[in-house]
């Protein structure tokens, strides 16, 4: 169960020795996904296109899925969508840009304006600004609440790189936020 | 505190290396003694692990985010294209994968980006779908985007998408609403359906979406009008009148081109709103939504 569970669920969530439905998933956890989605692309319009991928290979994986830690399973594929879609948009780098400008590639470099548009809020605005694999991390640790083993696992990579992106990507964040820091004298 | 003995050390013994695992309780406990001790012997090391947990708190209060709310397609912007454009920009394209059949050829007064309506909708309206619940949802409107929509594709229907022309079967889509006010498409994503009726000269957009309208969110320049349990909101924006209301199970929109007088949109979008009969889902929303992700799966 990750930190954040009962904030971001829907409700009680289902329990963890029981193999949910898609229905049950997308009916309880779907604003968690969101949530996920969302702090990793900084714009609505990318999170509900992740979302939206992820529900389809949450309801291809169910069937190997091993009751446990749900949110964290829902976290890593929602995660990994985001990150194949990155490395999908870097190995084409001519690719034309949609028609439709806001839907801004994730990890171009118009990213940035593209999270700013549509939040503004100086937090999610410095989340954009990181490497998506610092954000990535940061985002599984301290949004979601993921322990280091749990992210090494979902994101398939070393702890000790999970520590050296977190750290990375907290300390960008500091130096980032430091006006809006609030921190005793 | 952790006490995995396997873990990496790769911090080269600088010990601000390890101060982000120092807050998230994951180092070994040699590191911990080792971070514990310069802390102790240097203040801007304090002051930087001060820093970085104040940057941790910050991203722990983040809120939740929910998906934008009443988020009827801001698709008209995308939609539209300038006149000059025409079709070489793709007015007679496909909307992206969805089957598109040909209705009767419109008079093309702007030129529409089918497209975009069709794609960007689906994005948009697979994953709204989202939140939804067996109990009507309260959506708060953008009569804007409504307008905006509705100035965006009035007056080029050349192409009807109806996913599988399941929308053609719900009693909500009129044939005609009168005085020559005839159907010329619907545009249909999972809950969301656009109607566009036209006489040849003015069109009026008919929306309706499962849900009930959240009156408190509606903007207070328009007018209310009740009459016995129908609520209708109305209002003027960008040279439509529009207007809003609920029908069973459904919120309806209504917007009428204001070229036609804003006294004739007026009436012309009230008498829309009587016609509009009253329906309720016979399929659960679940349902439909729960096809949108399993028919992509499909056509995987």
């Amino acid at each position: 169960m990750t930190r954040h569970e009962t904030r971001l669920s829907e409700s009680a969530p289902v329990a963890d020795d029981v193999v949910p439905t898609w229905d049950d998933i997308a009916r309880t956890h779907r604003r968690f996904m969101y949530s996920v989605a969302y702090r990793l692309c900084g714009n609505h319009t990318e999170a509900e296109d992740v979302v939206q991928t992820a529900l389809v290979r949450v309801e291809r994986g169910l069937a190997g899925y091993r009751p446990g830690n749900l949110e964290g399973w829902l976290a890593r594929i929602t995660t990994n969508v985001f990150l194949d879609e990155v490395r999908r948009r870097r190995r084409r780098p001519t690719e034309a840009l949609p028609d439709d400008a806001e839907r801004v590639l994730v990890g171009a470099p118009a990213a940035d304006e593209a999270a700013t548009a549509d939040l503004p809020d100086y937090i999610q605005a410095a989340l954009g600004r990181l490497s998506e694999d610092h954000r990535a991390a940061l985002v599984l640790c301290d949004v979601i609440g993921m322990s280091y083993p749990e992210i090494a696992e979902a994101l398939d990579v070393p702890v000790g790189t999970v520590r050296s992106r977190i750290h990375r990507g907290r300390s960008a964040m500091r130096e980032m936020l430091l006006p809006h820091l609030e921190v005793d004298q | 505190m952790s006490t995995d003995a396997g873990r990496s050390t790769a911090h080269d013994g600088d010990p601000s290396e390890l101060l982000s695992a120092y807050l998230d309780d994951e180092l070994t406990v040699d590191e911990r003694a080792l971070v514990d001790e310069a802390l102790r012997a240097s203040p801007p090391l304090r002051r930087e692990l001060d820093e970085l947990r104040a940057t941790q708190t910050m991203l722990r209060a983040l809120p939740l985010v929910e998906p934008e709310s009443g988020r009827l397609p801001s698709i008209a912007a995308d939609a539209a294209v300038p006149d000059d454009a025409d079709s070489a920009t793709g007015a007679e394209a496909p909307p992206g994968d969805a089957p598109v059949v040909s209705l009767d050829r419109h008079r093309r007064r702007r030129t529409f980006v089918g497209a975009a309506i069709g794609a960007v909708a689906a994005a948009l309206l697979v994953v709204a779908g989202v939140g939804a619940t067996l109990d009507p949802m309260p959506i708060a409107p953008s009569v804007e985007e409504f307008a905006a929509v509705h100035v965006g594709t009035s007056g080029t229907i050349g192409a009807f998408d109806a996913m599988g022309g399941e929308t053609m079967d719900d009693p909500a889509v009129l044939p005609s609403l009168g005085d020559g006010l005839d159907r010329m498409a619907v545009y249909a994503r999972d809950e969301l359906v656009h109607t566009v009726y036209s006489d040849g000269t003015h069109d009026v957009s008919v929306f309706h979406e499962p849900g009930v309208v959240d009156w408190e969110a509606l903007p207070a320049d328009g007018e209310m009008i009740v009459e016995g349990p129908v609520k209708t909101w109305t209002g003027v924006r960008d040279e439509t009148v529009v207007a809003i209301t609920e029908r069973g199970d459904l919120m309806v929109v209504i917007v009428a081109d204001a070229e036609m007088g804003t006294d004739a949109a007026m009436e012309k979008t009230m008498e829309a709103v009587e016609m509009v009969p009253p329906v309720s889902i016979e399929r659960g929303l679940w349902d439909r939504l729960s096809d949108a992700p399993r028919n992509l799966i499909d056509r995987i």
